[in-house]
């Protein structure tokens, strides 16, 4: 005896779409708004200067680069935990019916995966290749198992033999990395290198229904709560304008101005202090100038696996960089340039 | 006209034969113990999607991973973890000095000497400071030395030649740690840099001294409030404490006390410059005076000085503890002894006193690769 059921619930699915669709342009240029006024210290003057001379590409190009590596993250990890919820529930159009997180699974386009995947493969650093072969290895593992059921041999091969033996060789290729990650203390790089070869063969399979939901939709629920707020930690950090140092003498001295440099036109230049002053130097005071790197330096790891950094993605290694001097200069560290001697006192 | 009444009768409707529990108390019962078995029963196994029977190893496998990528995170955001050198730096307070201030002593050659004529520093400890002020960041004409004296080395207060006070931010003067001097309030002391001992030197013809007990009765001059005047306190010899070392040789010179005692490499120097003129004896005491840096209550300042220390001790390539001491202990050496022969005074130890890994986050010059 079937039972008609007349199910309201697409609609309400839809209009919740709609808003969500309508919030994420806005969140992005929220972002960059927030940028400036996190940048000018919550000064309303300050901020009116800095969005004359800023540049929204220059911004909009600090955007890109520093949320380039999240969007593949973002579509891999949803098409792998809706994947193990559709594979996991008695039917998958009832679990995609439910949940939002199975709907997108299941209507995502193999192309995005695979674009997806490339963007990440250049974008991420080398200690997260692993996770992201992890992740290929289980979302080929699950369309597998969600769209062939029958055929048991095929699935064999694909669930457990190919993520296994791409476990094994990923293990080998990565195990002087793991030894000089642990000899050196670095315990999150020696995880992120030998666990996911380790676990990429289990996410290959249903868990158990009454808990699928639990297991997947919830933490990904609570990871889309907290992913404005962990972006928006690390973009509002990231710098709009150029560090500089500009070495003036005032008659009282040579002293040198730290901060980032707004403009320069013909009468004065303009810098932004890092307590967020902005000072206005007549350039007949300014002796020199020069670009300063980043005072905040990036953890950064001394480990390599085969040649290769840990914390270097694709794209920094096959894109030529700026070599690194040992030297900082001085200006950087707000000493003069040629250092003075003066009279008498101690020396 | 007969009318017969005719009485139809209908046949009983057959009464529902209600089945057995179907009234509206088994009803209820029905539907309660369908909940039940709804609840507790799994559901039927239509079809067995492949792999079902890792289901609760899988489970198991996506927590790990979820509690993984949660600490992972949470260690990036926050940057828990040791501090790197750029935070101790920025504790510090390093990037807003323009010159160093070092209180060094200025009267003890071959371990830190002003030159009155040239005004030119030099010495082991004016070589350490020129170390540990490189890899601060500080070029050598950015390094001002001012002279201290021994009392004034906890309070980190220093005189320039107009004799005005000067505050500076590291004391490199031959500077002893104990446990006492640690507890003080302005004292904080890095590692070591060199270990050396107490010894004692005479005017030349003196009879051979192994302690300074021998020394009970007759005056000996130390330095005050240093780790030497302690030991020779207990010895019984009658003390005279002067705050530089060049007024107890003065009083040497003229015969007014019998010995001078303090640390071995001081006195080295100035056996060094009049070999005829003194004897230099070593002490049969067992104590090591391990020198320090003292940063005041500057802790980043403290590390970043450790980081510099470390290096020179474990990088083979680094050989400026090295280069300082064969250029200021080693020409001194051969003369510290009182006759062609005889055993030699030893200054202080030859290799570096080893040091801890300071807690930073990465060392800039640790190149894992081989």
């Amino acid at each position: 005896m079937s039972v008609e059921v007349i199910d309201r619930r697409p609609r309400l699915r839809r209009a919740q779409l709609n808003w969500l669709l309508t919030a994420l342009p806005a969140f992005p240029l929220v972002l960059l708004v927030l940028r400036l006024w996190y940048l000018s210290r919550q000064d309303l003057p300050t901020m009116l200067l800095l969005v004359q001379y800023v540049s929204p590409l220059g911004m909009i190009s600090a955007l890109i680069i520093a949320l380039i590596g999240i969007i593949p993250a973002i579509v891999l990890v949803l098409r792998t935990l809706g994947g193990i919820l559709l594979v996991s529930s008695p039917d998958p159009n009832e679990a995609a019916r439910r949940s939002l997180l199975g709907l997108t699974a299941l209507r995502m386009p193999d192309w995005v995966v695979v674009l997806a995947v490339g963007l990440a493969g250049f974008t991420w650093q080398m200690r997260m290749l692993p996770a992201l072969l992890m992740l290929v290895v289980a979302i080929l593992g699950l369309t597998a198992v969600q769209r062939f059921p029958g055929e048991r041999r095929m699935l064999v091969v694909a669930t457990l033999a190919v993520p296994i033996a791409l476990g094994v060789v990923e293990l080998i290729w990565v195990w002087p990395g793991i030894r000089v990650a642990l000899s050196a203390g670095e315990t999150s790089t020696a995880l992120l290198l030998v666990v996911p070869p380790l676990l990429g063969w289990l996410l290959t399979g249903p868990v158990p229904p009454r808990a699928a939901r639990l297991a997947t939709h919830w933490p990904a629920v609570l990871a889309t709560l907290a992913a404005p707020i962990v972006v928006g930690a690390l973009f509002l950090r990231a710098p709009v304008l150029p560090n500089s140092a500009v070495e003036i003498d005032d008659g009282a001295g040579i002293r040198v101005v730290r901060g980032q440099l707004v403009t320069v036109d013909d009468t004065a230049t303009t810098v932004l202090q890092r307590g967020g002053d902005v000072v206005f130097i007549p350039n007949a005071q300014v002796r020199s100038k020069t670009l300063c790197p980043e005072p905040v330096r990036a953890q950064h790891s001394r480990i390599t696996v085969r040649g290769w950094a840990v914390d270097e993605s694709a794209l920094e290694w096959a894109a030529p960089t700026r070599p690194v001097t040992g030297e900082v200069d001085p200006r950087c560290l707000g000493r003069a340039l040629e250092p003075t001697t003066t009279k008498g006192v101690g020396r | 006209m007969h009318v017969r009444k005719v009485v139809i009768r209908r046949p009983p409707r057959p009464r529902r034969q209600l089945p057995l529990g179907s009234g509206p108390r088994a009803r209820r019962g029905e539907r309660a113990l369908e909940g039940l078995r709804r609840t507790f029963t799994l559901p039927e196994q239509t079809v067995r999607s492949f792999g079902a029977s890792l289901a609760p190893w899988r489970l198991a496998g996506i927590g790990v991973v979820l509690v993984l990528v949660l600490a992972f995170s949470w260690v990036r955001l926050f940057h828990l973890g040791p501090p790197s050198i750029e935070d101790l730096r920025r504790s510090a307070g390093i990037d807003e000095w323009t010159t160093l201030p070092i209180g060094v002593k200025d009267d003890q050659p071959g371990v830190a000497y002003r030159d009155p004529e040239y005004g030119t520093w030099s010495g082991f400890d004016i070589d350490i400071a020129y170390m540990i002020a490189e890899d601060l960041g500080f070029r050598r004409d950015e390094v001002r030395f001012y002279g201290i004296e021994s009392e004034d080395r906890s309070r980190m207060e220093a005189t320039d030649l107009e004799q005005n006070p000067v505050p500076v931010k590291l004391v490199i003067a031959s500077y002893s740690i104990t446990k006492e001097r640690e507890d003080m309030p302005n004292v904080m002391f890095s590692e070591s840099y060199l270990h050396t001992e107490q010894s004692v030197i005479t005017l030349h013809g003196h009879p051979p001294v192994a302690s300074l007990e021998e020394f009970a009765g007759k005056t000996v001059c130390t330095l005050s409030a240093s780790t030497s005047a302690t030991t020779a306190e207990k010895s019984g010899a009658e003390l005279v404490r002067r705050n530089r070392v060049s007024e107890c040789f003065q009083l040497l010179d003229k015969a007014d006390v019998d010995a001078v005692s303090t640390d071995a490499a001081i006195l080295g120097g100035y056996k060094f410059l009049h070999p005829a003129k003194y004897d230099h004896w070593d002490l049969g005491d067992d104590r090591t005076e391990p020198w320090g840096v003292s940063v005041g209550a500057n802790e980043a300042l403290r590390d970043l000085v450790n980081v510099t220390l470390y290096r020179s001790c474990t990088d083979p390539k680094d050989n400026r503890w090295e280069t300082a001491y064969a250029r200021n202990f080693i020409p001194e050496a051969p003369l510290q002894t009182s006759a062609p022969g005889k055993p030699l005074t030893p200054l202080a130890r030859p290799q570096q006193p080893v040091t801890k890994r300071p807690d930073v986050r990465e060392l800039p010059w640790e190149d894992l690769t081989p």
